[in-house]
C-alpha cells in the first residue's frame, strides 16, 4: 500500500476507508460506520464533519452521528443528491475517501451546569445524537435536558430505538411531534414551536442547540429568544455547499462567513441577520 | 533597495529578457495573439506589442494602433496573471480505484520558475490578494510552489482604458509599494527608455547585471509628468467610503433586481477577474486505467450548482448571484482578508457581455440605499 504524499495540501486528499456497517434509519437515511484502511483521521468533535468521497463521484460534507471512540468513524446519511444517494447504497467491505474533521462544532462542555434545550428537525438530529451522547455520558454535569424532535412523519425519525431509550430512561426530557399523522402514531401532530412552548425555562444561562431546515430554526430561534434565552446561548448548526472544508473554494460562504470554518455551528448573533436574507 | 532610478535602453531591456531566459526562467508578458494583447511565453522584445494599444470600456475590447512604438502603451491584457500562478485546471490526486490502495499526489505539473513581465501595478495588487486568499491561512501547495519563485518585473501604467478604476481603488496607475515587484519599469516614450528600479535584492542582482545609465531629474521629471498624465487619464471613479458596510446592510434593497437586470450569468466577470479563487474539485474516473482523478478547476459564484444544497440551490435567482459578486468584492472580503476583492482593473467591466459595470452597480446602490426590502 503506497501512500505518496508530495507536495500538496494534504488536507485535500481523501483518507480511504473501508465500510463496516450500512444501517438502515428511515426510508432515505442510512447509519454508515466506516474503518480506515491504514492510519486514521484527526478525531472530529460534536457538531463537525468529514468530507465523504464516494469515488468517481464527488465529495459530501456529513456531520459525526457518533463522536469517535476508537479509529471507526460514523455518519449517518440522508439520500438526496448524487453523491449521498451512491453513499446510502454503500455495501460492507466497499470504499469511500474521507477528509476532516472540519470545522466549529458545538461547545457542548461550556454549558455544563446549564439547562439546555436540543431542537432537531428530521435528520437535524444526527448532528445532536453526539451531544446526547456526551450528556448522557456526564448527565451529572448538566441541570434540565430537554430535548425536541419534529419529523414530517413518524417514519422519518431517525435512531428510533434509541430515542425510545432516551424517552424511557428517564435521563432526559423527549418530546417529539410529527407534522403528518398516521395510523400507529399516539404521539403529538403540529411544528415544533408548538412542542416548544411546553418547554419550561427558567435558568437564564439555559443554551439551545438548534439543527433542522432554516425556516424551523429561524421559528425555533425567535421564540427561544422571546422566552428569554441569550442570543449568545443560541446555537444552530447551518448547511451550505462545503466542498473544501478549509475555507478555500469559496462555496459554502454565506455573507463574510465561511460555513465550513467559521462555522457550521454559528451562535445566533452571527447566524440570525444571515439566515433572514433570501438567497444570500 | 536601490530605489534611486536606473536608465535601461530598449536593448537593455531585450538583454533583460534572454538572461533572464537563460537563467531557466520561463518568461512571460504581453503579446499580440489573434488581435488581442494575451499573456504568452516571451523569447525577447520583439515579441511584445510594439506600437499597440487598447481600447477598453464595458463590453468592448479592441487592440489599436498607436503612432507611437510603445512596448506597454495598453491597459491590461485580455488574460490575466492567475492563469499561471493559480491555474484554470489542476489535476490533484490520482487514486486507484476501487480500494484506494495507492493515493498519489500531482506536484505542480511545470517547475520551471516564471518570470512575470510588464505586471501593472492593478495585477500586482491582485497578486498581494490573492497571497492573503491562498498562503496566509491554509497554505494553497500548487500555488505557493508557482508563487514564491516567480520573478515580478512591474511596468507602469501610462495608458489606462476607459474600464479602468484603480486610482479609486488605491492599486494604481503607478506602483507605490517599491518592494511590490523585483524591478518596477516606467516606459518613457518621448525617446524610448525605461527608467528601472529595484524593489528586492533579487531585482537588484539583476539590474547590477545590465548595462543602465543614471537616471537624469530630466527622466525623473518626464516620469513624473507622464504618471500624472496616467492619473488624469482614469475617467472611471468609485467612492468606496461606507461601501463594505452599506452592501451588507442593503442586501434586501429591491434595487439589486435592477443592478442585475441585464446579467446573463454567464461567469465571464469572475473568469476574467485577478482575484477571484473559488474552485470546485470533480471527479474524472478512468474505468479502463482503474483510476479516478481529482481535477481543481476554477468555478464561479455565477453558477447555478454554485450554491447547491440537497437538491436545489441557494441562489436560484440572477440577481442574488450579482449580489454575491458584487457584495464578496467590495465588502465581504474585507471581513475575510482585511483587504479588497477588487483591484480596478476593470477587466469585469470590459469583458461583460452586456456591459455590466460593477462601478455603476455600486453608485446604483449608494443611491438608492434604504429603499425597502426585496
Amino acid at each position: 500500500m503506497a501512500i505518496m504524499s508530495e507536495t500538496l495540501t494534504s488536507a485535500m486528499t481523501p483518507v480511504m476507508h473501508r465500510v463496516i456497517s450500512n444501517v438502515s434509519e428511515t426510508a432515505d437515511t442510512a447509519t454508515l460506520t466506516f474503518e480506515p484502511l491504514n492510519d486514521g483521521l484527526p478525531k472530529g468533535e460534536w457538531g463537525q464533519f468529514n468530507m465523504i468521497w464516494a469515488e468517481g463521484i464527488g465529495e459530501a460534507p456529513i456531520s459525526f452521528s457518533r463522536v469517535p471512540v476508537d479509529n471507526t468513524v460514523v455518519h449517518t446519511i440522508r439520500a438526496v443528491g448524487s453523491v449521498t444517494k451512491a453513499l446510502c447504497a454503500l455495501r460492507p467491505g466497499e470504499y469511500v475517501g474521507l477528509r476532516g474533521p472540519f470545522g466549529a462544532g458545538w461547545p457542548i462542555q461550556a454549558a455544563r451546569g446549564h439547562d439546555i434545550v436540543l431542537v432537531a428537525g428530521g435528520i437535524g438530529l444526527a448532528p445532536l445524537r453526539p451531544v446526547v451522547h456526551e450528556i448522557l455520558e456526564n448527565r451529572e454535569d448538566y441541570d434540565k435536558v430537554t430535548l425536541v424532535i419534529g419529523a414530517r412523519t413518524a417514519h422519518d425519525i431517525p435512531f428510533l430505538d434509541e430515542v425510545h431509550r432516551w424517552r424511557t430512561g428517564g435521563l432526559l426530557k423527549v418530546r417529539i411531534t410529527v407534522d403528518q399523522d398516521c395510523s400507529h402514531w399516539n404521539g403529538n401532530v403540529g411544528i415544533v414551536t408548538n412542542e416548544l412552548h411546553r418547554v419550561v425555562i427558567d435558568d437564564p444561562g439555559s443554551v439551545a442547540m438548534i439543527c433542522g431546515p432554516e425556516i424551523m430554526m429561524r421559528f425555533v430561534c425567535k421564540q427561544l429568544e422571546d422566552s428569554g434565552f441569550a442570543r449568545d446561548n443560541i446555537l444552530v448548526t447551518m448547511e451550505r455547499n462545503m466542498r473544501c472544508g478549509l475555507g478555500l473554494c469559496g462555496h459554502c460562504q454565506l455573507g463574510a462567513k465561511f460555513i465550513c470554518t467559521d462555522g457550521p455551528v454559528m451562535n445566533w448573533v452571527d447566524a440570525g441577520p444571515l439566515i433572514g436574507v433570501r438567497e444570500l | 533597495m536601490g530605489t534611486s532610478g536606473r536608465v535601461l535602453s530598449v536593448d537593455g531591456l531585450d538583454s533583460l529578457i534572454r538572461s533572464i531566459s537563460a537563467e531557466g526562467y520561463r518568461v512571460l508578458g504581453p503579446s499580440v495573439v489573434d488581435d488581442l494583447i494575451r499573456i504568452t511565453d516571451i523569447s525577447g522584445v520583439a515579441d511584445l506589442p510594439a506600437g499597440v494599444g487598447d481600447v477598453q470600456t464595458a463590453g468592448k475590447y479592441a487592440i489599436r494602433q498607436r503612432s507611437d512604438g510603445a512596448l506597454f502603451g495598453f491597459a491590461t491584457p485580455a488574460d490575466t496573471w492567475k492563469k499561471y500562478m493559480f491555474p484554470p485546471r489542476v489535476r490533484l490526486q490520482s487514486i486507484a480505484v476501487p480500494d484506494g490502495d495507492e493515493v498519489v499526489e500531482h506536484p505542480p505539473q511545470d517547475d520551471r520558475p516564471v518570470a512575470l513581465l510588464g505586471v501593472r501595478a492593478c495585477d500586482l495588487a491582485a497578486l498581494r490578494t490573492h497571497d492573503r486568499v491562498l498562503l496566509d491561512r491554509v497554505p494553497d501547495t500548487d500555488y505557493a510552489a508557482r508563487r514564491t519563485g516567480a520573478l515580478l518585473i512591474a511596468v507602469d501604467c501610462h495608458t489606462p482604458a476607459d474600464s479602468c478604476f484603480c486610482a479609486s481603488m488605491t492599486t494604481g496607475p503607478t506602483v507605490r509599494e517599491e518592494n511590490a515587484a523585483d524591478l518596477i519599469l516606467t516606459e518613457l516614450l518621448d525617446e524610448h527608455r525605461f527608467l528601472v528600479r529595484s524593489g528586492t535584492e533579487q531585482g537588484a542582482a539583476l539590474l547590477e547585471g545590465l548595462a543602465t545609465t543614471e537616471a537624469t531629474d530630466e527622466d525623473t521629471r518626464a516620469a513624473a509628468i507622464q504618471e500624472q498624465a496616467a492619473t488624469d487619464a482614469l475617467t472611471k471613479s468609485l467612492d468606496t467610503t461606507g461601501l463594505a458596510d452599506l452592501l451588507k446592510q442593503e442586501r434586501n434593497n429591491p434595487i439589486w433586481k435592477q443592478v442585475a437586470e441585464t446579467c446573463l450569468s454567464c461567469g465571464n466577470c469572475t473568469m476574467m477577474c485577478p482575484t477571484c479563487f473559488c474552485v470546485s474539485v470533480e471527479d474524472e474516473a478512468d474505468a479502463l486505467a482503474g483510476r479516478d482523478d481529482r481535477v481543481r478547476r476554477w468555478s464561479s459564484c455565477f453558477e447555478l450548482d454554485y450554491s447547491y444544497l440537497h437538491g436545489g440551490s441557494i441562489r436560484e435567482s440572477i440577481p442574488s448571484r450579482y449580489r454575491q459578486w458584487l457584495s464578496h468584492k467590495f465588502s465581504t472580503w474585507w471581513d475575510q482578508f482585511d483587504t479588497s476583492g477588487c483591484i480596478g482593473c476593470g477587466r469585469c467591466v470590459t469583458w461583460c457581455p452586456v456591459g455590466i459595470d460593477v462601478t455603476e452597480s455600486c453608485k446604483t446602490i449608494q443611491e438608492h440605499q434604504g429603499q425597502g426590502l426585496m
